[in-house]
């Protein structure tokens, strides 16, 4: 008995020159199934499948990924001409299971170059990432002994690097070996492809969709470059994500995590190990009285005590990993694969900008594209932007805000003249969730009102039903007459020039 | 027995990396890297542990502790503590003490009472305690990072260390880097936990300009504390010959101070930068409408920094031109080779008596601000007021340099229609009266000497454990015992209160923008527990100020905060509803968030007379207010990441910590 019988009997209809897009509403995360009318027939192309655990139960109506992926396989007869993975995180990922996607034929896997093996960027970070990894989980256990609040954020932003399905695991728990991860959906489309998947470098060539000769592909990011991926401003000698080297400096906060006390940054004679204090009679004296042991002393009820615990710091110094999960989460995000798909040459185009953050952004109009029939401009190639696929989830820095005439590409950017009138957005994201379990301000709400502002009432958001407005403006009636709803997604039909 | 002869001595001389170990390390920086500073004489236990501050110097994530310094050991006293070492843990206890008690002693002299720290708030059975925090704590080498803040919660610096990862002409990989060893970094810690012991509703972010302000004026302070320190300027004035009548050196000086060691804060680029391509140091010109757009609180407060530093350079400038006219003939051009030293020292004196004035001006203007969501513009209104109260007459102009100086960068107070010295003032107790309609004369006398109803129910205030209390208000004495005067001020206010709510001064509470009577639109405004009627009135602190004035005379104030709250929420619709009463609202109900106003009153105790009344910008009852809060808090607070809600930071419980991270 199928749970949304509405959602069932529905087919994607591309319009011959345009694109219909079907926006799954998923969860907190990333599944577009994007579909062209090719010239055998109409042509698939997926991007992402993920959410975040727990937040599908947030929507009006509950959701699964199962659900998704059995909709999918209807609709294309099992057969994805083109799966894109934009980066490497849970909440846009951990749908690709071996069972799901069962008997699937996949033509081609599109990757950023951040998978490639060859690349020796690539294959630095990778390595920097797996030491990040193993140094939060060393900083977190610790947080957790103390019962620090931290200590669940740390899990949330672990449990995207890593992946799966599960609600509610610890990071230990996550890195424990055996678990579906992120890499083992890699590994699943990787073996479902003949040959290698590709994985693309921006400004470097037009991207053509194999079977559709009207489409054009852009790829504005990610940066092949580590100090714009980390979106490292200029700031003092301040390096985090740290410079390549395998090695931990002496006194850094890794080499603490790891356990390499001896590494005081002074000699011997001055410092006495905080478990032999009570060696020195003079010292543990002092010592008791301006910092305390266990339970404090407490003499007079109107003077705080020198040895009061709320003044002691033994775990101060762990939430500098907190610093640390933010700043790897925002990395893979700013790692995204960022596609303009072109419907027809100077035709509207569609931008799917993964989870890209301030420093993709800012590298996408780098260069011009090169085409034998005139280069093509990426401030021009953003004005006919007529849908946005808002990144990440609608959060702070992931839609740059600005102005037309600003040099740096930004929401103004887009949609730009005849376009305008069109210009659509799509927020992946449910905000109950986000809020209310962890804690991240998605959609953020200046952002929300940037959209409204540029987009009217044509923003679709995954956890926000479309309220069917028979009046409106002219345009809004276009819109509404190209929209459709259901409980499982989104449909959207762009219509050619 | 000679000793019974000798009196105590008045100062302790402590040597101190002038800059920070960096800056001493470069070959042109020799014989002005360290400085031997003078602070003033207490007897010490190892620690350093003295009347203010206690230096612990655990390492929790080295495992060890660093043994204490006993700055009293004969050995030390005679030659003026450690010499400076970046790889002795002792003389970093010695430097954070020494630049902790400079900026304590800035702040006593301006406002002209004794240093307290922040009370330890806590609630028991519901019922709301403060007790006393007698010294701010000192962790040196607290954390491994690239971060140095003050914790509000514990009351306490945490310095970190990092090691260096760069490789450039000032540093070499491996190296660690301490921010304990930065005299900035310490004034500026410093100068947080002393904002946060006079204002400590200034944490809490309610507009744009709360926090920016709270890392403007620890770099303010900072940067003239060390324009103060004689020696500094002069080394540095007579060696750059160069740009001497403009005011590039100064401010290139004031930056490269606030540069070391890395951790930059407000005024990293406050005052001006290199260009990129030319490479020549050029000030960064005022702007009237960058504030407009500038909603970082670092990038933000250092507009506030610029425009301080503005009015400081005008003075100097006014000051010295007289000296370039000797110098030079009348001809202004200086001729070439070294200047004379006679010039460099006179020029220096100048500059750090404008500085050391410029400081004590933006300290005393504490007492003058509004009890919460202090706006620069409010500031600027501070400064002007407290200088007007100690110094009528102005002669060298520092007050007209400070509002040229902000007018220039845009800052001006809200609905002023000019920026006249006088328009700027705070209104005095008869002023405030007429602008409400009050007539008549405000009878202060029923202040002291009476007891007043201090209704213990209704008396929501945080309160002492202890049971006894002063029953009436009494005139001043000089209190130096700080805990008795922490307890003081707690007595007063409780005896504030019984006047302002249940005595004479309810006649009053209009003009100092507080309501007293229950509004059945506006419900959302906190009232006593148990049943009382009206709304609650919470009389913060009751300070006093002995403050000398330019003729000699003292002035003797009693500084009086107090606030109303109301509870805010995200949604407007559940506002109105709670407003009005078709909601109710549930005990435990705190709303999303908390809009406070109120004032600050500052009455002088000799003559009985209500100098200046210092409201918010509106009261308790304002719904246009509340709902501009709301919008700032939902909207226009910037996160810090792609994760965290930008009000993260406003509801922590170390602000600073991610504050000063984010700033990096």
């Amino acid at each position: 008995m199928p749970r949304h019988p509405a959602s069932h009997d529905l087919i994607l209809d591309p319009p011959m020159g345009g694109a219909a897009i079907r926006m799954y509403r998923i969860g907190h995360g990333d599944c577009f199934l994007l579909s062209f009318l090719g010239q055998e027939g109409k042509v698939f192309v997926l991007i992402d499948c993920g959410y975040k655990p727990g937040s599908e139960k947030c929507l009006p109506i509950k959701t699964s990924a199962d659900d998704v992926v059995a909709d999918i396989r209807r609709v294309t007869d099992g057969k994805l001409n083109v799966v894109v993975v934009t980066h490497e995180h849970q909440d846009h990922l951990n749908g690709f299971t071996e069972e799901r996607f069962k008997g699937f034929e996949i033509g081609h896997l599109w990757f950023s170059w951040v998978e490639s093996e060859s690349d020796q960027l690539a294959n630095a970070l990778r390595r920097r990432h797996e030491g990040q990894l193993r140094g939060l989980s060393a900083a977190r256990s610790r947080l957790a002994a103390n019962g620090s609040p931290t200590a669940a954020r740390i899990d949330e932003m672990v449990a995207l690097e890593i992946g799966g399905e599960q609600e509610g695991l610890t990071t230990e728990e996550l890195c424990a070996a055996g678990r579906f991860t992120n890499k083992s959906a890699l590994a699943m489309l990787r073996s479902k492809i003949q040959g290698l998947p590709r994985c693309i470098y921006p400004h470097q060539e037009i991207v053509r969709v194999p079977g559709v000769d009207f489409v054009r592909v852009f790829a504005l990011g990610p940066p092949h470059d580590e100090n714009a991926i980390a979106d490292l401003e200029p700031r003092g000698g301040e390096a985090f994500p740290r410079t390549f080297s395998d090695s931990l400096p002496d006194m850094s906060f890794e080499a603490a995590l790891g356990g390499r006390e001896t590494f005081a940054p002074f000699a011997g004679r001055y410092a006495t190990r905080l478990d032999r204090v009570g060696e020195s009679e003079e010292l543990s004296s002092w010592y008791d009285r301006h910092y305390g042991r266990g339970e404090e002393s407490n003499d007079d009820d109107d003077v705080v005590s020198g040895n009061a615990k709320f003044r002691r710091i033994e775990h101060d110094w762990l939430h500098s990993a907190d610093r640390m999960a933010m700043a790897m989460g925002e990395f893979t995000n700013n790692s995204s694969l960022v596609l303009a798909f072109e419907l027809g040459k100077g035709g509207k185009v569609l931008l799917f900008a993964g989870d890209a953050q301030r420093g993709n952004w800012a590298s996408w109009a780098a260069k011009d594209f090169p085409d034998s029939e005139g280069d093509v401009n990426v401030r021009e190639l953003l004005g006919r932007t007529v849908l946005y696929k808002v990144g990440h989830h609608g959060s702070h820095n992931a839609t740059l805000q600005g102005r037309t005439q600003d040099d740096y590409p930004n929401l103004a950017w887009l949609g730009r003249n005849r376009h305008a009138e069109e210009f659509a957005a799509m927020v992946p994201a449910v905000r109950k969730w986000a809020i209310e379990t962890a804690g991240w301000d998605h959609p953020l709400p200046s952002i929300s009102q940037a959209l409204k502002v540029k987009c009217g009432e044509r923003v679709i958001q995954t956890d926000t039903d479309l309220a069917h407005n028979a009046e409106g403006t002219h345009a809004m009636i276009d819109f509404m007459s190209r929209t459709r709803s259901t409980p499982l997604y989104f449909d959207y039909v762009v219509m050619p020039d | 027995m000679e000793r019974e002869f000798v009196a105590p001595p008045v100062s302790r001389r402590l040597q101190i990396f002038s800059f920070d170990p960096g800056l001493a390390g470069q070959f042109e920086n020799a014989g002005i890297g360290e400085l031997t500073v003078n602070v003033p004489w207490e007897g010490l236990e190892p620690g350093p542990v003295g009347e203010y501050i206690e230096v612990v110097d655990v390492d929790p994530a080295s495992g060890v502790m660093y043994r204490p310094v006993n700055l009293d050991n004969p050995m030390l006293l005679a030659q003026d503590g450690l010499p400076p070492s970046e790889t002795n843990p002792q003389f970093h206890q010695q430097m954070v003490y020494a630049v902790a008690m400079a900026t304590i002693g800035h702040f006593e002299r301006a406002l002209g009472r004794p240093a307290l720290w922040a009370s330890r708030e806590y609630t028991e059975e519901g019922k709301r305690y403060e007790s006393y925090i007698q010294r701010l704590r000192i962790y040196p080498h607290a954390l491994r990072e690239q971060n140095a803040y003050y914790s509000p919660d514990k009351k306490a610096l945490l310095f970190g260390y990092f090691p260096v990862e760069r490789k450039d002409k000032f540093n070499s990989p491996g190296t660690v880097v301490f921010t304990c060893l930065s005299h900035d970094i310490i004034a500026h810690e410093t100068t947080h936990a002393l904002l946060d012991g006079v204002h400590p509703r200034f944490n809490r972010s309610v507009n744009p300009d709360v926090l920016a302000f709270h890392e403007a004026f620890a770099d303010i302070v900072a940067l003239f504390q060390h324009f103060s320190y004689p020696g500094v300027l002069r080394d540095q004035i007579s060696r750059t010959r160069g740009d001497l009548v403009g005011d590039n050196l100064l401010a290139q000086l004031a930056q490269q101070f606030g540069r070391a060691s890395g951790r930059g804060g407000a005024l990293r680029d406050a005052l001006g930068k290199r260009d990129k391509e030319t490479g020549v140091w050029m000030r960064r010109a005022p702007n009237t409408n960058e504030l407009d757009t500038v909603l970082e609180p670092h990038d933000r407060g250092s507009i506030l920094v610029a425009a301080v530093f503005g009015a400081f350079t005008k003075v100097y400038r006014a000051r010295t031109v007289d000296l370039y006219r000797i110098a030079t003939q009348g001809t202004g051009v200086l001729p070439e080779g070294e200047i004379h030293p006679d010039l460099a020292k006179r020029l220096a004196d100048e500059a750090a008596r404008a500085a050391l004035y410029v400081l004590q001006m933006c300290i005393r203007a504490l007492d003058y601000c509004p009890p919460v969501g202090i706006t620069f513009g409010d500031y600027l209104r501070a400064i002007v007021t407290a200088d007007f109260d100690v110094n009528p007459e102005d002669e060298a102009g520092f007050r007209l340099a400070f509002v040229e100086s902000f007018r220039e960068w845009g800052i001006h107070p809200r609905a002023m229609r000019s920026m006249s010295i006088d328009s700027l003032l705070w209104p005095t107790g008869d002023e405030s009266m007429s602008e409400v309609g009050l007539g008549g004369n405000l009878d202060l006398s029923t202040i002291f000497g009476s007891a007043h109803d201090t209704d213990e129910v209704a008396y929501s205030s945080g309160t002492r454990k202890a049971a006894s209390y002063v029953d009436r208000l009494l005139p001043w004495t000089l209190e130096s015992d700080r805990r008795k005067s922490w307890e003081g001020m707690e007595d007063s206010a409780r005896q504030m209160w019984g006047w302002l709510v249940n005595g004479e001064g309810r006649k009053y509470a209009k003009a100092a923008g507080l309501v007293l009577d229950e509004d059945p639109k506006r419900r959302t405004i906190f009232k006593p527990p148990k049943g009382k009627v009206g709304l609650a009135v919470e009389v913060h602190s009751v300070r006093r100020a002995v403050r000398k004035t330019a003729k000699g005379g003292t002035i003797d104030c009693l500084v009086v905060e107090v606030t109303q709250r109301r509870r805010g929420y995200y949604d407007a619709d559940e506002q109105r509803r709670k407003d009005l009463g078709e909601e109710e609202i549930k005990s435990g109900d705190n709303g999303n968030f908390r809009f406070r106003a109120g004032c600050t009153l500052i009455i002088e105790s000799d003559s009985l007379h209500l100098r200046r009344v210092i409201r918010t910008a509106t009261p308790i009852d304002d719904n246009d207010e509340l709902e501009r809060l709301r919008i700032f808090l939902t909207r226009g607070v910037k996160p810090p990441n792609a994760y965290d809600p930008g009000t993260r930071i406003i509801y922590s419980r170390e602000p600073f910590a991610l504050l000063h991270r984010e700033g990096d």
